[in-house]
């Protein structure tokens, strides 16, 4: 595989750290291409797709924007949110259950807060009287 | 409570888009040929108004044929013409 290495990083980690081919991706003005031995850049990711292709083909990376940094034949991404996948017609999809999962998980954790939030007031109460 | 995101927007409109446009990679010269033939839709008929007016007005010896194939010709070649554009917009898009 030629010298091109794509290492993707969120705030839990890194997603994704493999050599690739080559890597597309979108800034504020417009899509860009990365092939090995390409000047260093740094680019603006607003929300959106990246693609790469690797030994296996060709992938999808949904997004939440970010920063792409290429140094050498490195090409670091850095984002808030990220979800890979080999299937473009799959990957909103896969996007809208990972938002889903949070938003669920966001909710519960919200409920049980509460709840401890209503009980240490009531005992609180309980104990003034 | 469901709120909106717009990460989940924005993938799935450029998914969408990115999707759609490799589908439609191999229409390029199928659209080109659509849009070449407003041409032919637009002369063509013309030629032959003019043509079959002139031959008309030679055998009956009136003028007035002759204008009246050309101005039939124009009407279905700007007809003709402007559904073929029409057409070729729509397969555009």
């Amino acid at each position: 595989m030629s010298g091109l290495r794509l290492r993707l990083r969120t705030p839990q980690g890194v997603q994704l750290d493999r050599p690739v081919r080559r890597v597309t991706a979108e800034d504020h003005s417009g899509w860009f291409g990365i092939w090995p031995r390409r000047e260093d850049l740094i680019a603006a990711l607003p929300p959106g797709l990246l693609v790469f292709e690797d030994e296996e083909g060709e992938a999808f990376v949904a997004l939440s924007g970010g920063l792409l940094d290429l140094r050498g034949d490195t090409c670091h991404v850095l984002v808030g949110r990220a979800q890979v996948s080999r299937d473009l017609d799959a990957i909103a999809e896969e996007v809208g259950h990972q938002a889903a999962r949070r938003r669920a998980s966001a909710e519960l954790h919200r409920g049980v807060v509460g709840e401890l939030a209503r009980e240490a007031v009531r005992r609180l109460v309980q104990e003034r009287r | 409570m469901t709120e909106k995101d717009p990460y989940v927007d924005e993938v799935k409109a450029k998914a969408e888009r990115m999707a759609k446009a490799r589908r439609d990679k191999g229409s390029f010269w199928s659209t080109l040929a659509l849009a070449g033939s407003v041409g032919w839709q637009l002369a063509l008929p013309l030629a032959v108004g003019a043509v079959g007016g002139h031959a008309l007005a030679r055998r009956f010896d009136d003028v007035r044929l002759a204008l009246a194939g050309l101005l039939l010709g124009l009407v279905a070649g700007l007809l003709g013409g402007g559904r073929a554009l029409r057409d070729a917009m729509k397969e555009a898009e």
